[in-house]
């Protein structure tokens, strides 16, 4: 079988971020591949740089968001890094589409629901204002809106949290992207109302053979739902495998402990939960060594002195960054 | 048996929703919570668990329905009575964030609750507020920051520790965790445990998670569009869910194990009717996979199938 080439390619990627208690590396040398009719999924817990990856991807930071030139992004063959922010305009929403953690601040208060997907239409694919008009109607019904003759004239704040997410996800395939970042698409919304946009997403996907991107901080999400994994933390990729191949042999400390903190239906009434004490480091000044160091239960003196750069062992497709894996020493 | 500390008959809350008509937020909730004991209310965003929580802490009081705690009914009692029972009941919200006052140091936030019930000199209150904030992890170091140097997780622990300063028999814990992260989240729902056992508190833990709910709670009432539909002990309502909504939220939560289906939802798309006009009979037919007529007719009645386990369902499985 021949490999297709990667959709996005992304090396030693950085995003350094100037505030006024110094330098934040927000992301720090992250490089992976996707393939198209892929999902990826991103794990961590707030703040380890997942979501400002994927604007750095989408350059949708302020300036004082600086990623050096030796990180590198090509899409579909172009070099994203290269273009200009024009050239770049056409790509965004076309191309690659994003959906953002809460849908009541991403979507423009004081627009018609329908105007803001038949405005991507419009905009991107130069269709006039009837047939943009019909074709919402028609995305709407698709990503599960009900009575979207109704709706398509309604605000945001008159629909609930589910379908205001809904309504992101039509303005997000309005226009066919190849490739889907979808940012905490879930977290702000019910179980319930998560399995569905999950379901839908992962229908939608399957479609039309696109590429997609889930950041999230719940494993329990990812699990299902992606084809590889990525785990990180305080901007760097702290593993990196299969998903299949993840949750049957974690390596990383820090993996173990997020799926250990996931209270689980088994447990019985008052377990105590094994939580990760502490919190992440503070990125304008990160610890010598591993970073998870001054957190993981089998921290020894290397880890504290020595960063542990991605290794693999027998698996090649199965990068973990540490000293002392889960499961045995790396060969 | 242990004896009731709060015990809810009949509880029904309703908004003016303009034109005469009413929003029915909550419709004949009744329940009870045994001393020492942690009860979980479960639902989706607009079944009405907050309104709940809320008419139990008299925020506002219910439109009629009684709320009985330590023997005493809180919707009957005189203000001042009120104000004297108000430290035995304590509750903790949702947004951790906006629930603290943005300009105050967190010491004088967490002091505030001995500083209105008239308890300790200031010297003691700020003493016994820097221990508390030891016990819940704060640094007490910090007690001179404000709330937005914390993180989310943090605010939470403040949040817990302002609500046990009154040391209350009673806490009320709105979604304490649902806009967390998992790892914090773990870290906050022990840190509630510790306090349980510390304090001897008894809770009613308000979640739409489910299996945050079963790690916590004794016994879980399931809530829909204002009213409950099943009520049971937590190893039998999981083990066994005899209402099709209980299941269907089972059902919903991921699983973090890629070999099985993710999670899926086994009711039909679509929202919750609107409380301004809930459906006839069973409120929960609308999305039911097994609604048949009777359900449209009639209202199923909320009854014990067997001991400990009430369910609202003319067809429990």
């Amino acid at each position: 079988m021949t490999q297709s080439p990667p959709l996005l390619n992304v090396e030693n990627l950085r995003t350094h971020i100037h505030t006024d208690r110094g330098i934040v590396r927000a992301v720090d040398g992250v490089s992976f591949m996707l393939c198209q009719g892929k999902t990826l999924g991103i794990v961590g817990e707030s703040g380890s740089g997942k979501s400002v990856m994927c604007r750095t991807i989408l350059r949708l930071l302020p300036r004082t968001a600086v990623t050096p030139d030796n990180s590198h992004v090509s899409f579909d063959g172009h070099n994203l890094r290269r273009l200009s922010e024009k050239e770049f305009n056409r790509i965004r929403g076309r191309y690659i589409a994003m959906i953002f953690q809460d849908p009541m601040s991403s979507l423009n208060p004081v627009m018609k629901v329908g105007k803001q997907i038949s405005e991507t239409l419009s905009h991107h694919l130069g269709m006039k204002r009837k047939p943009a008009r019909d074709r919402a109607m028609e995305l709407m019904k698709s990503v599960g809106i009900p009575m979207p003759e109704q709706r398509v004239n309604q605000y945001p704040h008159q629909l609930s949290g589910g379908m205001r997410q809904r309504v992101a996800i039509a303005i997000a395939l309005a226009c066919n992207p190849k490739l889907l970042i979808a940012d905490e698409p879930t977290t702000a919304l019910d179980v319930t109302v998560q399995a569905e946009i999950l379901e839908l997403l992962a229908r939608r996907q399957s479609e039309r053979n696109m590429a997609m991107i889930l950041i999230t901080h719940d494993l329990g999400v990812a699990a299902g739902r992606t084809s590889d994994i990525i785990v990180m933390y305080a901007g760097r990729i702290v593993e990196q495998a299969p998903a299949r191949e993840l949750f049957s042999n974690m390596r990383m400390p820090y993996t173990r402990a997020l799926m250990d903190s996931i209270p689980r239906l088994e447990n019985r009434p008052h377990t105590t939960l094994n939580s990760i004490d502490g919190q992440p480091p503070d990125m304008t000044s990160p610890p010598r060594g591993c970073c998870f160091a001054p957190r993981c239960s089998r921290v020894r003196k290397q880890c504290t002195e020595t960063e542990p750069a991605l290794m693999s062992d027998s698996r090649k497709d199965h990068l973990f960054a540490c000293w002392y894996p889960v499961g045995g020493p790396a060969s | 048996m242990k004896e009731n500390l709060l015990s809810i008959k009949e509880l029904t809350v309703e908004f003016n929703a303009g034109r005469g008509r009413k929003v029915h937020a909550v419709s004949g909730v009744s329940f009870e919570i045994s001393e020492g004991e942690t009860l979980g209310l479960v639902g989706e965003s607009g079944c009405g668990k907050s309104t709940v929580a809320r008419a139990i802490m008299q925020l506002p009081g219910p439109t009629w329905g009684q709320v009985i705690f330590c023997g005493e009914d809180l919707t009957r009692v005189s203000r001042k009575r009120l104000r004297q029972l108000r430290p035995c009941f304590q509750m903790i919200f949702q947004d951790s964030v906006s629930s603290l006052n943005p300009r105050r140091k967190i010491v004088d936030t967490i002091a505030a609750p001995l500083r209105i019930i008239g308890k300790a000199d200031r010297a003691d209150r700020i003493e016994r507020a820097l221990k508390m904030m030891a016990s819940v992890g704060i640094d007490p170091g910090a007690c001179d920051n404000r709330p937005f140097q914390f993180s989310g997780g943090q605010c939470q622990r403040i949040q817990i520790a302002r609500a046990l300063m009154a040391e209350p028999k009673l806490l009320v814990c709105d979604e304490p965790v649902s806009s967390l992260d998992v790892s914090v989240q773990a870290q906050i729902i022990n840190l509630l445990e510790d306090m349980r056992r510390r304090y001897n508190l008894t809770m009613l833990f308000i979640s739409h998670d489910l299996a945050v709910v079963k790690n916590v709670c004794d016994r879980v009432a399931v809530m829909y569009l204002g009213k409950l539909c099943e009520e049971a002990h937590s190893e039998t309502l999981y083990s066994t869910p005899r209402h099709p909504y209980t299941a269907a939220l089972l059902d919903a939560i991921p699983k973090p194990d890629p070999g099985l289906p993710p999670g899926k939802v086994g009711i039909t798309a679509g929202e919750m009717p609107s409380p301004v006009d809930p459906p006839s009979g069973c409120r929960f037919r609308t999305r039911c996979p097994q609604a048949e007529e009777r359900c449209a007719e009639e209202e199923p009645a909320f009854d014990e199938i067997e001991p400990g386990h009430r369910v609202a369902c003319h067809f429990p499985k």
